[in-house]
């Protein structure tokens, strides 16, 4: 299953919005438009408080719609407030594109589907109504082993249970495993499965699946870190340079991107496993990712998505993010703006290509319409040195020159020496 | 600023006859029109028609910034015909957020409804960047002195409006603005002349960061002759013609090079200072 648009109305913040995915099933994008290098990528650039992460919220619940109500989820604050008067009503409507992984083999054919999910307000309560469950296409979404309607999203508190109390019978008890895929996007506190609390069993469970969750998960890895299979103490060792560290040592990116990428293995391993025929990377269907250039560092973030992207060419992603980084590796057709124009979102196509600018034309263009990449206050400094050369300070020009060339660290000193030190200075440039 | 030394007023009216045998002839007839009606307001211009021969004259530099802009067979599209005395209505300046406003104290002449009848006077044209000429000039031109009023001459208004802005047709920029390193600064310690730099600088954001860019580039092109010379005194008069012809008018930024070359005389180490902050300014600055 694909996400091929969304509509959503009186969400969160959004009055009416429509976007577009690509998924890898599109063969052709409207107008004829070029497909772009990566045909899996749908990335959300917007200040914060515009609207990125409410398109990832609003896809998952409406593909959870049908078994909504019986799946942990509880809705809260989802109905747009108005200055206007109150609203009763929130939808957002999905069009999918169903495949063969999607219905049964001797079921009604696969092919273009709608969900929808309501959300009304009664007093201060909302109440999200049942989507479609009678809907004979939708038939395998109800069963919990099967690669069926595969969609998994991590919100940007991401974080991995550490103390590992939280066995696989316990967590069914709270959510169902639907919901408990995209559980991360609404609840704060929510955490994911560690990679030694369900890699280990599967060795028994199914060995082949348990080979292939180790490769591709190397594979997905920054070539400065290995996975080496092996445990110590309960935990998974990585190979970093020349040492091996266990999990929960490993820095916080690392840990905050192998936490959601082995969750994700996780769930492709039970959704694919009725599947023989599929091999890991092979499963159809849909992951959202919130902030994707979380933690990460600026290096790993120019191939983060590439890697993500070429290694599961079958998953469609929907990611948002902040970094200008992450920007520079996409074409224009992955990318979304979300925007406010006149007090609402509106969600727009860029105006430019910006697959192969540098971060600083990036961050400058009107995708995050920066006038300067400078830190604001030393920007400020810098014009202060600027307007004291002009004014006949020659020890400010070559503060400003130091600044200017070499960034903030080098101007503290000479900005605010002592006097003397100015003076003299000052003398050598004359 | 460009230093502008063969462009006297004859010179620039033999370039445009030679250019357009006819467009002197038409300049003074609307000229006459503008003059009956006391103001300016043509619906067609024909000033496009001599673009061409400021851009050749400036070496296809931008008259107030000095970057070089592109050259004839394109260049028209990215350059403005600049009317120093603006055409049309003068905005008064500075704001009162410049920082040369409490230093200028509010003599700059204010607001006119312009200098109509100069909008065909060719001593009154050059040709310069859009970010110049329209986000930075503008509309404006401060004076120390009395707004002139129609029909005098350019020459007659110099004298008594004594104009802030440097125009580098009727006086050497290099006078009044110098460069240290890559800030332009004014050059004259005290008086007019330092007000008038200080005033230029403003109005054109002569310390804007492309420009600053472009200064350490010209920098990053003249340091290594510098250090050969040192290095190798046998060689000083070849290279003084390469240093030469690296800061000759035609080149980007010519003054500040010519600053940088005669700094680099007197304070090899502090050139060498400052040539190593360009370098990182490619190598780790941002460019912003």
């Amino acid at each position: 299953m694909y996400v091929e648009s969304l509509r959503i109305e009186n969400l969160r913040s959004f009055s009416k919005a429509e976007i577009g995915l690509l998924h890898p099933a599109l063969r052709r994008r409207r107008g004829d438009e070029p497909l772009p290098r990566l045909r899996n990528v749908n990335v959300m650039l917007g200040i914060n408080g515009s609207g990125k992460s409410t398109i990832l919220d609003a896809t998952a619940l409406s593909l959870l719609s049908p078994l909504i109500a019986s799946s942990g989820y509880r809705p809260y604050s989802l109905i747009r407030r108005s200055a206007r008067g109150r609203i009763e009503e929130a939808a957002v409507k999905v069009d999918l594109a169903l495949d063969e992984q999607d219905v049964w083999p001797d079921g009604p054919a696969a092919g273009k589907a709608t969900m929808r999910v309501l959300i009304v307000r009664r007093g201060d309560v909302e109440f999200v109504q049942q989507g479609d469950v009678g809907a004979p296409q939708f038939e395998r979404l109800f069963y919990d082993d099967s690669a069926a309607f595969f969609f998994v999203g991590y919100g940007a508190t991401r974080r991995v249970d550490v103390e590992s109390t939280a066995d696989g019978a316990t967590r069914r008890k709270l959510r169902h495993v639907r919901y408990e895929r995209v559980a991360s996007l609404f609840e704060d506190h929510f955490t994911l499965t560690p990679l030694s609390a369900w890699l280990p069993e599967w060795r028994h469970r199914n060995r082949r699946r348990h080979d292939e969750a180790i490769a591709l998960l190397g594979a997905l890895l920054p070539k400065s870190l290995r996975f080496t299979g092996r445990m110590e103490n309960g935990e998974y060792l990585f190979a970093f340079h020349s040492t091996t560290v266990p999990f929960g040592a490993l820095s916080d990116g690392y840990r905050a991107y192998i936490g959601w990428v082995s969750d994700l293995l996780q769930h492709l391993c039970i959704a694919v496993s009725r599947e023989p025929e599929l091999a890991l990377q092979d499963c159809r269907g849909v992951v959202m990712v919130d902030e994707i250039d979380l933690h990460i560092h600026p290096e790993w973030q120019r191939t983060i998505i590439p890697t993500l992207a070429r290694k599961l060419p079958n998953l469609q992603f929907l990611f948002t993010t902040h970094s200008p980084l992450v920007v520079g590796t996409l074409e224009r057709a992955n990318i979304h703006v979300v925007e406010r124009r006149r007090g609402f979102p509106i969600i727009r196509r860029p105006d430019e290509e910006v697959f192969g600018l540098s971060a600083d034309q990036i961050l400058r263009s009107n995708l995050f319409g920066l006038d300067s990449t400078r830190d604001q206050s030393f920007k400020r400094k810098l014009d202060r040195l600027v307007r004291d050369a002009e004014l006949g300070d020659a020890a400010a020009a070559l503060a400003f020159m130091r600044g200017a060339s070499r960034g903030a660290a080098a101007i503290v000193d000479e900005a605010d020496a002592p006097l003397e030190k100015r003076r003299a200075a000052g003398k050598l440039a004359r | 600023m460009i230093r502008y030394r063969q462009a006297t007023a004859a010179a620039i009216a033999a370039a445009v006859a030679a250019h357009d045998p006819t467009w002197q002839e038409r300049a003074r007839s609307r000229t006459r029109a503008l003059l009956a009606a006391g103001r300016y307001a043509e619906k067609s211009s024909i000033w496009g028609d001599v673009k061409r021969v400021y851009m050749r004259l400036q070496h296809f530099k931008c008259i107030f910034c000095e970057r070089s802009l592109a050259g004839e067979e394109v260049g028209a599209i990215e350059q403005d015909v600049e009317h120093f005395r603006p055409k049309n209505a003068v905005k008064p300046w500075p704001p009162s957020t410049s920082p040369v406003f409490d230093l200028l104290d509010g003599r700059t002449g204010g607001a006119s409804p312009g200098y109509y009848w100069l909008a065909y006077a060719l001593t009154n044209y050059s040709s310069a960047c859009k970010p110049c000429n329209t986000v930075c000039k503008s509309n404006i031109f401060p004076i120390a002195g009395t707004r002139g009023s129609a029909p005098h001459s350019v020459a007659t208004l110099d004298r008594a409006e004594r104009p802030f802005l440097i125009c580098p047709y009727r006086e050497d920029p290099e006078k009044f603005i110098s460069f240290l390193g890559v800030v332009a600064v004014p050059k004259q310690r005290e008086g007019f002349g330092r007000e008038r730099a200080l005033a230029t600088i403003d109005v054109f954001q002569l310390n804007r960061s492309d420009l600053i860019a472009d200064r350490f580039r010209t920098i990053c092109g003249l340091f290594p002759w510098l250090q050969m010379r040192l290095d190798t005194p046998a060689r000083a008069a070849t290279i003084d013609r390469t240093l030469a012809t690296l800061t000759a008018d035609r080149m980007p930024q010519a003054a500040c090079g010519r600053a940088f070359v005669k700094l680099a005389r007197r304070r090899f180490g502090l050139a060498k200072e400052i040539f190593s902050d360009a370098e990182a300014y490619f190598r780790v600055g941002d460019g912003a």
